[in-house]
């Protein structure tokens, strides 16, 4: 009994030892989309994220109302009843990193990072690589940062332009090209993941 | 200086006067605070986050978009990248929470500790590892 009590505790021990989640609850996610008149500027900072460490596994989970919108009118137009996202309440990142090996999570440093995976926005998913920073600090936390460019289907910046066109005042007379998204969106994530 | 040229000064001087009052009205419209706005749902987080663990497209259609009160026991508490102070309301015995970001920097935030008591009202967004509540206020 002495000697499994000793093994379970000893699993235990090796299991959080080696235990490699990091994870956090507020990264931070800014997208941009030009148009004719100003770009549409939105941040989320309530962004789930989790990477471990040993597989490479890598997600990213942003919710579609968290995001805030730098324009009053858009930010007021987008967060409304009316714009029902309970179909597709997530933006969901997918993805593996495929440098692990390149990366030391135990020696403080800056590393270059790369991801393949799957994005999934609205009813769209579609392979999206990126690359960017990985930054082991000497407190074990880890700060990731990544830029990178997706292109999303005509029929999405239409719903888009749609909703915009229908909740913007009418006696401002704005066409959906002038303060709605284009088919080219510039997204940078920021992460600082806790070990777990 | 014509009347005419004093007519066509006076009339672009009006219209870039509109045009920079459209932009800075669309730049700037103010969003309504959560605290002048109805509640729709006052439960306890526990609850709140039971009903997303028990069926979480149903809850979705019900919470987001919805203003909601809540209140509990504060588990966590951390600053996000916006530097906006980030609770996290969880009890002993559940796995699931709500997290509350909390609006601006409200100075009676740093009263509260881990393990107070608190009651907040914010708009829900869905759900994360948590219940997502955004735009908080303090109400007690």
């Amino acid at each position: 009994m002495k000697k499994i009590f000793m093994f379970a505790t000893l699993l235990f021990a090796t299991t959080i030892a080696f235990s490699q989640n990091y994870a956090t609850r507020t990264a931070h996610i800014n997208v941009k989309s030009a148009n004719n008149v100003q770009n549409i500027v939105a941040d989320n900072y309530q962004v789930a994220c989790q990477l471990n460490a040993q597989t490479g596994q890598f997600k990213i989970i942003a919710l579609i109302k968290s995001f805030e919108y730098q324009i009053g009118a858009v930010n007021r137009a987008m967060n409304t009843r009316e714009i029902n996202v309970t179909n597709y309440p997530k933006i969901t990142y997918d993805g593996t990193v495929t440098n692990l090996d390149q990366i030391n999570f135990s020696k403080p440093g800056t590393y270059p990072i790369k991801f393949k995976g799957m994005l999934y926005i609205w009813d769209e998913k579609r392979v999206t690589d990126a690359n960017g920073t990985l930054t082991v600090l000497s407190d074990g936390t880890i700060e990731a940062k990544s830029n990178f460019n997706i292109a999303i289907e005509e029929v999405n910046t239409q719903k888009i332009d749609k909703i915009m066109r229908e909740k913007l005042p009418v006696s401002l007379n704005l066409k959906p090209n002038m303060l709605g998204i284009s088919k080219n969106i510039q997204i940078k994530a920021d992460a600082k993941l806790k070990k777990q | 200086m014509n009347r005419t040229l004093k007519i066509i000064i006076i009339t672009i001087a009006t219209i870039a006067v509109l045009l920079a009052g459209a932009y800075l009205y669309i730049r700037f419209m103010p969003e309504k605070s959560v605290s002048k706005q109805p509640t729709d749902f006052a439960m306890t987080a526990t609850a709140l986050a039971g009903e997303y663990e028990a069926n979480t497209e149903a809850s979705d259609k019900k919470f987001i978009d919805r203003v909601i009160e809540v209140s509990g026991t504060i588990s966590e508490i951390s600053t996000d990248e916006n530097n906006s102070t980030v609770f996290i309301l969880r009890d002993a015995e559940t796995s699931t929470g709500v997290l509350c970001t909390l609006a601006g920097s409200p100075k009676n935030a740093s009263k509260y500790n881990v393990g107070s008591n608190v009651k907040i009202k914010g708009t829900c967004t869905g759900m994360l590892f948590e219940v997502v509540l955004n735009k908080c206020v303090i109400i007690d």
